[in-house]
């Protein structure tokens, strides 16, 4: 049994390789990008919704009220990431109950490249929304001392991001088979659904906690603000 | 190794691939959509505000107009209602007046009728007393009383007044001296020597011509009557009973008008 997608070679052309984790990442954003376009192809603005527009509303509109939930801003700039991000988790680890489906999240260099997106876009949108310097500070807070310890955080967060994604997605892959060695009836089945609750729940927090680490960027810089005002006054 | 760094690295630009196309395809027109439905439905919203205020408005003006125009009505009833009082009142008045005046007239007529009748009863009762008076005048005439009237009537001529004796005079001459005579009863030859003589005397011309034609009228009771050129000379009861007539009218109006008074009440009261 092959644990890790990555192993599995489908084409390789010298350096150029085509593991299974990369065409079914393919398949899934296939998926995603032609469904979307079938359903936003012909929106209606007012009278009866078609059923899938109403889903694909459903389903961006509450993204955006847990993303507003959890930064107390304006979930516009990031839908795109937070929302693409829970898709696309959700998306595949639902696909994992397709036989013969890979899932992409279960290899750990899916997850890795994820949590690294997630590492890269949390500077990304603090030093948007604040600036460079305004955003390079707060690792100097509350000392400068604690630089290290700030970008430890950081780092190991991003980790745990990755680990805790791929040993789930991994988990789920591996209890099946192993089950289905031991009891090949009925029992996997119980399992796999469990599997569906577990990727949606994955999906969720992965989605939550970068939504988390961007806000927070951004958050810790206004209650520095609101600090220096505090003490301005007392002064 | 579990991850490689090459799959790691095309699965971080598979990502962000996925993030353009999704957001390309899928948050994109999804948000727009809803904002645009939400944008309708706020603009749907205003719409029926100023419907509303429009309809408010309108059902305002409408019970403006119902209120202005139930005053309108019950002035025109009031009015109505003035008129057609004055019309009643003028109406009755007219009624009373024609009432009134039929009444007069009714009045008038009876009052008239009931003077004819006091009239005709007059006269009748005036008639019927003179004519028991003729009567039994007529009764008693004899030869004596004849004898009497014609002295009478010879004296009376004699007693003329200066005036009716000229005016006789200028009578006779426009007559060339015809002299008509009737009497009640017949005239002895002899008496009319007398009355010429007599004539002549009063006269004043003893040498005068004169032409007496006698003739007998019953009409005249008891009496004698001389004509001449429209002149005339006559004794008769006749005229003593016209003033015994008129006396006895006068005296049956006196007590003929109480009662009339009486029957004016009663009417009045009926």
């Amino acid at each position: 049994m092959t644990i890790n997608p990555d192993e599995i070679i489908l084409l390789q052309r010298g350096w150029f390789v085509i593991n299974a984790t990369i065409l079914f990442t393919w398949l899934v954003m296939l998926l995603l990008t032609l469904g979307s376009w079938l359903v936003t192809r012909n929106l209606m603005s007012e009278g009866t919704l078609s059923r899938w527009q109403n889903l694909l509303e459903v389903l961006v509109d509450g993204i955006r009220e847990q993303i507003r939930e959890v930064s107390r801003q304006d979930p516009g700039p990031y839908l795109p990431f937070v929302g693409t991000l829970f898709i696309f988790i959700a998306f595949s680890n639902i696909m994992g109950i397709v036989p013969g489906f890979i899932t992409p999240t279960s290899s750990l260099s899916t997850t890795a490249a994820l949590a690294i997106c997630v590492f890269i876009a949390v500077p990304v949108f603090g030093i948007a929304r604040q600036g460079l310097l305004t955003y390079l500070r707060q690792y100097l807070e509350p000392s400068f001392f604690m630089l290290p310890f700030n970008v430890i955080g950081e780092l190991s967060r991003t980790m745990a991001l990755a680990v805790r994604l791929y040993g789930n997605m991994m988990s789920g892959a591996v209890i099946v088979a192993i089950l289905l060695t031991i009891a090949p009836l009925v029992f996997p089945v119980v399992m796999q659904a469990l599997g569906l609750l577990t990727g949606l729940i994955q999906a969720y927090i992965f989605a939550i906690l970068a939504m988390v680490y961007i806000a927070s960027a951004s958050q810790a810089q206004r209650q520095l603000e609101a600090r220096r005002r505090e003490s301005k006054w007392k002064a | 190794m579990i991850a490689n760094w090459y799959t790691i690295v095309f699965q971080a630009i598979n990502f962000m691939i996925l993030v353009f196309l999704l957001r390309r395809f899928l948050y994109g027109p999804i948000i727009e959509a809803m904002d645009e439905r939400e944008r309708k439905i706020v603009q749907r919203e205003e719409t029926a505000a100023s419907r509303e205020t429009e309809a408010e408005e309108a059902r305002r003006t409408f019970r403006q107009r119902t209120a202005e125009m139930e005053a309108r009505a019950e002035e025109f009833t009031q009015e109505a209602r003035a008129d057609a009082a004055e019309k009643k009142r003028a109406l009755l008045e007219d009624a009373r007046r024609e009432v009134e005046t039929s009444r007069r007239r009714w009045q008038e007529a009876l009052e008239e009728e009931k003077a004819d009748f006091l009239r005709q009863l007059r006269v009748g009762i005036g008639r019927g007393a003179t004519s028991v008076a003729r009567r039994s005048l007529a009764d008693l005439a004899d030869a004596e009383l004849e004898v009497q009237i014609r002295r009478h009537f010879l004296s009376r001529l004699h007693d003329l007044p200066g005036e009716e004796r000229l005016s006789l005079a200028a009578a006779m001459d426009e007559d060339e001296g015809r002299v008509q005579l009737r009497a009640a009863f017949e005239v002895p030859d002899r008496w009319i020597g007398q009355l010429e003589e007599t004539l002549r005397a009063t006269l004043g011309e003893p040498d005068r011509s004169m032409e007496v034609h006698r003739r007998v009228d019953p009409g005249l009771v008891c009496g004698i009557e001389l004509e001449t050129g429209g002149h005339r000379v006559a004794w008769a009861i006749d005229s003593y009973i016209g003033e015994i007539e008129e006396e006895l009218i006068r005296e049956v109006e006196g007590w003929v008008e109480p009662d009339s008074d009486e029957e004016e009440n009663d009417h009045d009261a009926k």
